[in-house]
């Protein structure tokens, strides 16, 4: 029981990963990837259902770290203390940008909104960089470590790319799409995604006896598979058809009605 | 201050923002699914247009309830892992299938909803907003599943010093919870009918779009009184249940804060039992214009009110945080320092509270633009060819 829960865990924060760091690196690159406000409007009106998608896994792994994994969370999250606040803070600001940049009316705010997605998702990137680091470090001594701190770039560049690739592949922009067929290396969205996964696989990797020996009891492992399990299918399940019906759809979408978002 | 004051403190505002700006996502989703309802039969305008309007503002503020829920979920484990060390056994495990059998769909469910509006088959559309709804009162279950626990520790045992999950059954039919979830649900209604009365009547007032806020004004009153009734009826229930196992609760520090609660709620229940509800007849309330300025003036009390009960709720444990097992003392982080709690006190409150202010600046300015003006489901603006009806000329 404990390595099925194991194993959920580990897709739960791939899954995170693969579906935020594609939010994550179309922000990052929104002002290369959208020159005008018009067009980057566009690209933040189409990331905004999909942030709704995408975002939940991260308070997916909060929820399991607290069910499976209740000693580790406090032990993890308090170790990581000022990684966990910037963490946090980048995501409120990056999503108040997508969220409130139609509601203003002003260019003003437009950009402001702009900013705020881009800065708010750089620093998604550089803080999961500075934690996965931490992590693969086994938590001791600085919490900037240097692999944490060669991860920044490295991973920097793999959400722009794959940022890239999914605003071109699957939110359809046409100037991503246009930047993907003269530039080949832009598009690479599937290598990133393995590449990512990879990451968060290897940070995880030496805490897994770690992890193994201070899982929940039997009774609330069990609790959870019957009440938790059924619905992650299911929301997987769901996510999969949506994000597919969704990407076939932005350009009916759009001449149908305007966007929330 | 020490660092058991400021992590205390952080959670009392997170926490605070978290209810009451909930209570309203709550309070307004069952509405909107029922006007969405309402125009998938009927097919009026009308209908569409109190959907959309009403499901904008939901929106705005529904990203408020995202942001202070994932910053309280991760507080736990940064300030207080004390508790998910001692009790993380019994108290994880509705927090975990909160996340992932509510939240996770409540998320994916709203997301295609905003997605899909004028381009998925009606009844589909339709279903996703009531699969929001319902996948919100789950969270609601869970969510208070988990705090009445730290109420009346029920269905557990301790083992080697820490608590073992014994018996779910008595976890999920705790009393704290059962009286909780429908006063907790009323209060939400309440909330929300009382933003949609106050902004109907501030358009009556002004006489604009009457026939469409008059209809407005008839919804808000009639869940104002069904949830104040509600409210107070659950209320009445829930002191034998707290005093049966928090016998001080209610009495010392706390009985100022009740008393100004159970005052708003008992008000605003008989106005709108007694006076609101008669004065629907031949549309007197819409027509007493002298009488909207109060209404309008009405719309924070159920605010004050959820803030005051859920302070009640959780101040009155105090000393303790799983009652009679872990104080809160004990169950802060070991290592965390007051500076850093300061620091992210600091950081949280000002990111919280900027946005707490543009979030209501929004929702008012939404409010008062009226239904001329939404974006959500709004017909795309398009130079040429020139559509014979655009939406602001239906609506004005």
């Amino acid at each position: 029981m404990s390595v099925l829960w194991f194993v959920v865990f580990v897709t739960v924060l791939v899954g995170y990963l693969l579906l935020e760091g594609a939010v994550i690196g179309v922000g990052a690159t929104l002002p290369l990837l959208g020159r005008s406000s018009q067009a980057r409007g566009r690209i933040v009106s189409r990331i905004g259902p999909m942030m709704l998608l995408s975002e939940v896994w991260l308070v997916a792994i909060g929820g399991l770290l607290f069910g499976i994994y209740p000693y580790v969370e406090g032990e993890v999250l308090s170790a990581l203390y000022p990684l966990v606040l910037a963490l946090l803070t980048c995501w409120v600001v990056r999503d108040a940008g997508v969220w409130f940049r139609a509601r203003g009316g002003t260019d003003h705010w437009r950009l402001g909104c702009d900013a705020m997605v881009c800065g708010g998702s750089l620093g998604l990137a550089a803080s999961w960089s500075l934690v996965l680091g931490a992590l693969f470090s086994g938590l001791s001594g600085s919490l900037v470590t240097p692999a944490g701190l060669l991860l920044i770039p490295a991973m920097a560049i793999a959400f722009a790319t794959y940022g890239i690739g999914v605003s071109a592949h699957l939110l359809r922009v046409p100037e991503s799409r246009e930047l993907v067929r003269r530039h080949a290396w832009a598009g690479q969205m599937y290598p990133m995604a393995v590449l990512l996964a990879v990451a968060a696989v290897t940070a995880l990797a030496p805490a897994t006896s770690h992890l193994l020996a201070h899982t929940s009891s039997t009774n609330t492992l069990l609790v959870l598979t019957v009440f938790a399990l059924p619905c992650y299918t299911l929301v997987v399940a769901v996510q999969w058809w949506g994000l597919r019906w969704m990407s076939r759809n932005f350009e009916r979408a759009e001449s149908t009605r305007r966007s929330f978002f | 201050m020490d660092v058991l004051d400021l992590a205390r403190l952080q959670f009392a505002i997170t926490t605070n923002l978290h209810f009451v700006f909930v209570a309203l996502t709550l309070g307004l989703v069952p509405m909107v699914a029922i006007m969405q309802t309402r125009h998938t039969f009927t097919g009026r305008d009308r209908d569409e247009l109190s959907t959309r309007f009403w499901g904008q503002i939901y929106l705005i503020n529904y990203a408020l309830g995202i942001v202070t829920g994932l910053v309280l979920e991760f507080q736990f484990g940064m300030n207080w892992s004390g508790l998910s060390h001692f009790a993380g056994d019994v108290f994880g495990a509705p927090l975990a299938i909160e996340t992932v059998s509510a939240f996770f769909l409540e998320s994916t469910f709203l997301g295609l909803w905003i997605f899909g509006w004028h381009i998925l088959p009606k009844w589909v559309h339709l279903a996703l907003i009531w699969l929001v709804a319902l996948t919100a009162y789950v969270s609601a279950f869970w969510i208070l599943t988990a705090n009445s626990y730290l109420q009346n520790p029920v269905g557990s045992r301790v083992v080697d010093g820490r608590l073992l999950l014994d018996d779910f059954g008595l976890l999920i039919t705790n009393p704290h919870m059962l009286t909780a979830l429908p006063h907790v649900t009323g209060a939400a209604f309440m909330t929300a009918s009382w933003l949609v009365i106050a902004v109907s009547a501030l358009h009556l007032r002004r006489g604009h779009q009457v026939e469409f806020f008059t209809s407005c004004l008839r919804w808000g009153v009639l869940v104002a009184a069904g949830s104040g009734l509600l409210t107070l009826i659950s209320g009445h229930v829930a002191p034998a249940h707290v005093e049966a196992t928090q016998p001080d609760k209610l009495e010392g520090p706390m009985e100022p804060f009740l008393n100004s609660m159970l005052l708003i709620g008992d008000v605003l229940a008989v106005l709108a039992l007694l006076v609101l509800l008669p004065m629907l007849l031949r549309n007197t309330l819409a027509r007493a214009r002298w009488f909207h300025p109060v209404l309008i003036a009405l719309a924070p009390l159920p605010v004050v009110a959820s803030a005051l009960g859920w302070i009640v709720r959780e101040m009155g444990r105090q000393p303790w945080l799983v009652y009679e097992h872990l104080t809160v003392a004990e169950g802060l982080s070991p290592h965390v320092s007051a500076p850093m709690v300061m620091v992210s006190l600091v950081v949280f409150t000002l990111v919280l509270g900027s946005l707490t202010l543009t979030n209501i600046v929004l929702i008012l300015k939404a409010a008062a633009r009226g239904p001329g003006d939404v974006l959500l489901g709004s017909k795309p603006v398009e130079p040429e060819p020139p559509s014979p009806v655009s939406i602001s000329g239906e609506s004005t």
